[in-house]
């Protein structure tokens, strides 16, 4: 195992935090300054929080509990355990994770929030899981917004949002540390040491991690990641919460042909830094100011075959370097410098927001912010320099009891940025309680989703050292516009047998329109496309789908320490997809051919069941069941077959007087009945996983 | 309401033979001596809460010559300014009341704005009542079940200063008919455990003004832990429902003050026709006044439809009347 300086440093803080801590002498019975004291008051961890009866979308939780009883070892194998959720690995450190389907390895229709601070990244405009800069011990919770929730957390939010809530650190005083080994090779160490130091609540966390990846592809990860949350209690009313964290390490890059994309590491960095004051005035009366900062970098620079080589490996000849200028009209033969996956995103965050109650039966928030991303890759611009954008937010919420069974809700986005200019994303909710416990709920949603500065800039060439284009690898249409969805679902929220069952149904349907995908210019002129009739892909408006659906969730606790968790859902998608464009050169896309198979880039049904059992008091055993029917993964993706995975876990707690610990056995795809992930090389055979972890 | 017309009443009664006295003699003033713990808010708004309603209450039938003092840094308390002892010393908060136990022995002495607690553990004997600050248990068990009437089991969180309290909790819940679960912050690894526990076995918690189980650092956790879970919690002030509880049943310092008021007025007209007699203490009590507060925020977030505040004083105070009735028949 590699030990990095970043290591070496956790170690000193973890040290250091074990070391604070707070000692008061009182008097040995209460008097009356216990009953007359000031009470900071809880920060609350979302925009307008209400219970999931009055909520204004449909809402799955996955709370600490469930993360512990459940077979994922990674974040985004918990989101399995959503209705209507895929999750899929494009590889062994990319996760593409979608809401009914239809996307790409490079999946960018989901908002992903860290408390409260988006990890959706320019670069390339994909939610980087294993670049989150947090540990899954460190998650109390996650909360699923099931739908377009644009109109709350604007564009990126197009087809649900995932709010992803780290504890507490009060809530883990001590150290922690975990250790995993397995199968892939999996090596994995945590630390944390959390605690208290005057009004200061701190954790610091850190963890190494290394995992080949998938067998006979080039996608292992070595990742070190370091993270500090601290919640300073600067009056009763005002709380500050700084976050730190960065990953840094190697992960392995595709090597997809040995002339133009070789096996090879691509040094991946990321960061943040994030800081929010909060000011509760009372209850449901609070101000908050949020600034942030994210950036993803990766450093791909490699070295090609020469052209002779690659002509030779293209036409099965052997081709000689003296026939390179024959062929290309004098071009000497040569290789090309490469940056395929290089560059650096970053994206800056200021939002204000104020939640209050106006007058008895409402509530409010409302807010405005400005964010700055940025890209600067020369293998996406197709020069060295850097694209910004900028995007302006004001938004609203309101909710209103009519009546004591009906509950209204309406929400309202205004964004305005410098690719698409000014858009509106409302929604219109309404609650109705049959009786209580029992609730109905109707919402009708528009939203819009802005092309990225990735995807609205694309340039990406290689090119002779004459500076002619040999090969078009990526463009972007010049009249890219923005994707709208309009969505309306009915559902149903029931409790029965004292709140112990949990019913949720959702019947939906989905207008999607201008979906930006990669359609494929024939007719590109570059030297490659010419030869071998392909085409620089083309981020294009080329989608439109009608979706319609239902979902359903079944959460049982028959017993404490027992949950049965049942989720499925069902899509029928109508549509069609460009799959071909000609005459980019001109400037005027018009599309040439549909995408065979587009309504088959969605599992028609995709399921899930975790079953957990507290068989002593020491002993816990979980079950958990996957479903996902037959799939035509949409970009890279291939054809697969469906599948059904069983996983399991079992695991042994141990009670000592000042430390506890346990060990848990973790069996992913129980049969071994091998099957593949996105594409056919990604063989998910048995995976099996020893950790160990100890709290004091 | 009803107490203020109980006194009304009585002073009627009672005034009548007073003045016939002070016609007599003349009106001498009574001396009060109020000791404040400190100058902090909560003792000045008792301060003058007493004061403008013993102006009240009397009237000039009864003068009063009330003198205030505050302890230094150490304790020590000022001399009197007038040089005169005091007929009766009203010690505000717990510092106060120990001053006034060491320093000023001997002198009947009322203890206002203090826990039961405190005051037993000071007067272990002596001429001394007091007014409690916190409410009993059977009005917060009362109180609980009126605004949650499904709730069949209640967790509350003890530590070393009021785990004694367990027989005395455990009755009261039992009378409201609770299955209280009580947990020992010392009986786990941490307080976050112990929270943890608590919030696994009850369905609601009660919370205890005992600072080793709830400092107002720790309180912040609990409320947060438990609003994660949905569970309501029930506390002992204004602040707690404030930061996060679900609802809450206190008394003001405001509301010490004229209740104090009130019995010191009932004490003088006592003394006042019984001349020959020292000042007659009444035994300590609970506050008579007191104020629900709901978190309609926190109400709105576990879809509990909280009643209106001035309806559950109503009618946790109906409740005490006919049992005080019945325990009366």
């Amino acid at each position: 195992m590699r030990v990095t300086p970043l290591l070496t440093g956790c170690t000193t803080l973890l040290l250091l935090g074990s070391i604070l801590s707070t000692a008061q002498a009182r008097m040995m019975f209460a008097t009356e300054r216990e009953l007359l004291v000031d009470v900071p008051l809880v920060v609350t961890a979302s925009r307008l929080q209400q219970s999931q009866a009055k909520a204004p979308a449909s809402v799955t939780v996955i709370d600490r509990a469930m993360i512990d009883a459940s077979t994922a070892i990674d974040i985004p194998d918990l989101l399995r355990l959503v209705p209507g959720m895929q999750v899929t690995y494009a590889n062994g450190h990319l996760y593409s994770v979608m809401y009914h389907g239809s996307e790409t390895a490079w999946s960018r229709r989901m908002q992903v929030l860290v408390d409260g601070r988006s990890v959706y990244n320019p670069m390339f405009s994909i939610v980087p899981w294993h670049h989150l800069d947090i540990d899954i011990e460190d998650i109390e919770r996650i909360e699923v917004i099931r739908g377009p929730n644009a109109p709350t957390y604007g564009s990126n939010a197009f087809r649900g949002a995932v709010n992803i809530i780290t504890r507490q650190p009060f809530l883990d005083q001590g150290v922690t540390v975990k250790a995993m080994a397995g199968s892939l090779e999996t090596r994995r160490l945590m630390g944390r040491s959390a605690g208290s130091s005057g009004n200061l609540d701190y954790r610091v966390t850190f963890s190494h991690e290394y995992e080949e990846g998938f067998e006979d592809v080039n996608d292992h990860r070595r990742l070190d990641m370091v993270s500090f949350r601290g919640v300073y209690s600067a009056t009763t009313n005002d709380t500050i919460d700084i976050q730190l964290g960065m990953t840094d390490g190697p992960i392995g890059g595709w090597g997809m042909s040995p002339q133009t994309s070789p096996v090879r590491e691509i040094a991946s960095r990321s960061g943040h830094a994030s800081i929010r004051w909060n000011h509760s005035v009372s209850a449901g009366n609070e101000v908050q100011l949020h600034l942030y900062h994210n950036y993803l970098d990766w450093h791909d620079l490699y070295e090609t075959a020469t052209l002779s080589e690659l002509f030779s490996a293209l036409t099965n000849q052997n081709i000689a370097p003296e026939q390179i200028p024959l062929l290309l009209g004098g071009v000497e033969d040569q290789s090309f410098l490469v940056s395929r996956f290089h560059g650096k995103g970053t994206r800056t965050d200021i939002e204000w927001q104020q939640s209050l109650i106006p007058a008895e039966h409402w509530r409010m928030v409302w807010g405005f912010g400005m964010r700055r991303d940025t890209l600067n890759s020369t293998s996406v611009l197709g020069y060295a320099g850097s694209k910004e954008d900028y995007t302006r937010r004001l938004f609203g919420h309101a909710e209103w009891d009519v009546t004591r069974r009906l509950g209204v809700s309406s929400g309202l986005m205004i964004e305005d940025n410098d690719i698409i200019g000014t858009h509106l994303s409302p929604r219109l909710a309404a609650n109705y309680t049959l009786r209580p416990n029992h609730t109905l709920r109707a919402v009708a949603t528009r939203a819009v989703r802005s092309p990225s500065i990735y995807e609205a800039n694309e340039f990406n060439m290689v090119r002779f050292d004459n500076g002619e284009v040999f090969w078009a690898l990526y463009v972007s249409d010049p009249d890219l516009r923005n994707e709208s969805i309009n969505s309306y679902e009915i559902g149903y929220r029931g409790l029965f047998v004292d709140g112990r069952v949990d019913f949720d149904l959702k019947v939906y349907q989905e207008r999607l329109r201008n979906l930006i995908y990669h359609a494929r210019d024939r007719t590109y002129p570059d030297v490659i496309s010419t030869i071998t009739g392909g085409g620089p892909f083309v981020h294009y408006n080329g989608g439109n789908a009608d979706v319609t659906g239902a979902e359903f969730q079944l959460r049982i606790k028959p017993w404490q320490r027992a949950l049965v968790s049942l989720q499925y859902g069902y899509v029928d998608i109508d549509g069609t997809l460009v799959s071909d464009v000609e005459d980019f050169v001109t400037g005027e896309l018009t599309p040439l051919s549909l995408h065979p198979r587009f309504e088959e880039s969605v599992p028609r049904h995709t399921a899930s069941v975790l079953l957990s059992h507290g068989i002593s008091r020491n002993w816990q055993a979980s079950v958990a069941w996957f479903h996902l029917g037959d799939t035509d993964w949409a970009g890279d993706g291939q054809n697969l077959r469906g599948y059904n995975r069983w996983d399991a876990r079992l695991t042994r707690n141990f009670s000592g007087p000042r430390v506890r610990s346990d060990i848990s056995l973790i069996v992913q795809n129980l049969g071994d009945r091998t099957y593949s992930e996105f594409r056919r090389e990604n063989e998910f055979d048995r995976r099996v996983y020893l950790q160990f972890r100890a709290r004091t | 309401m009803e107490i203020v017309r109980q006194w009304v009443v009585a002073l009627c009664l009672l005034l009548s033979g007073a003045l016939s006295v002070q016609a007599a003699s003349g009106p001498q003033p009574h001396r009060l001596l109020l000791v404040l713990s400190d100058s902090t808010a909560p003792y000045q708004e008792t301060r003058e809460s007493f004061e403008r309603s013993l102006r009240m209450l009397a009237g000039p039938a009864i003068p009063y010559d009330l003198e205030v003092i505050v302890p230094d840094a150490n304790g020590i308390l000022a001399a009197i300014p007038s040089g005169i002892a005091p007929d009766l010393v009203i010690p505000v908060g717990v510092d106060a009341t120990r001053a006034v136990h060491e320093q000023l022995p001997d002198l009947p002495v009322f203890s206002i704005l203090i826990t039961r607690e405190a005051h037993d553990r000071i007067h272990d004997q002596g001429n001394a009542t007091a007014l409690f600050l916190e409410q009993p248990f059977s009005r917060q068990f009362r109180f609980i079940r009126l605004t949650l009437p499904a709730v069949a089991t209640v967790s509350v969180l003890v530590g070393p200063r009021s785990r004694h309290l367990v027989p005395e909790l455990q009755d009261a819940a039992r009378r409201s008919e609770f299955e209280l679960q009580v947990v020992d912050i010392d009986s786990t690894r941490n307080i976050v455990d112990a929270f943890e526990l608590a919030l696994d076995r009850g369905e609601v918690i009660f919370a205890l003004p005992d600072a080793d189980v709830l400092s107002p650092g720790h309180a912040r956790w609990l409320l947060h832990m438990a609003w994660q879970r949905e569970i309501p919690v029930f506390g002992f002030s204004q602040a707690i429902v404030d930061a996060g509880a679900f609802a809450g049943l206190y008394t003001t310092p405001a509301q010490v003050g004229r209740e104090a008021a009130e019995q010191v007025v009932n004490m003088t007209v006592e003394r006042i026709n019984h001349p020959q007699r020292q000042w007659r203490l009444p035994p300590p009590r609970y506050p008579a006044y007191f104020e629900v507060a709901l978190n309609q925020a926190v109400a709105r977030a576990l879809a509990i439809r909280a009643g209106d505040r001035q309806q559950l004083v109503q009618s946790l105070r109906t409740i005490e009347q006919s049992d005080r009735w019945q325990a009366g028949q």
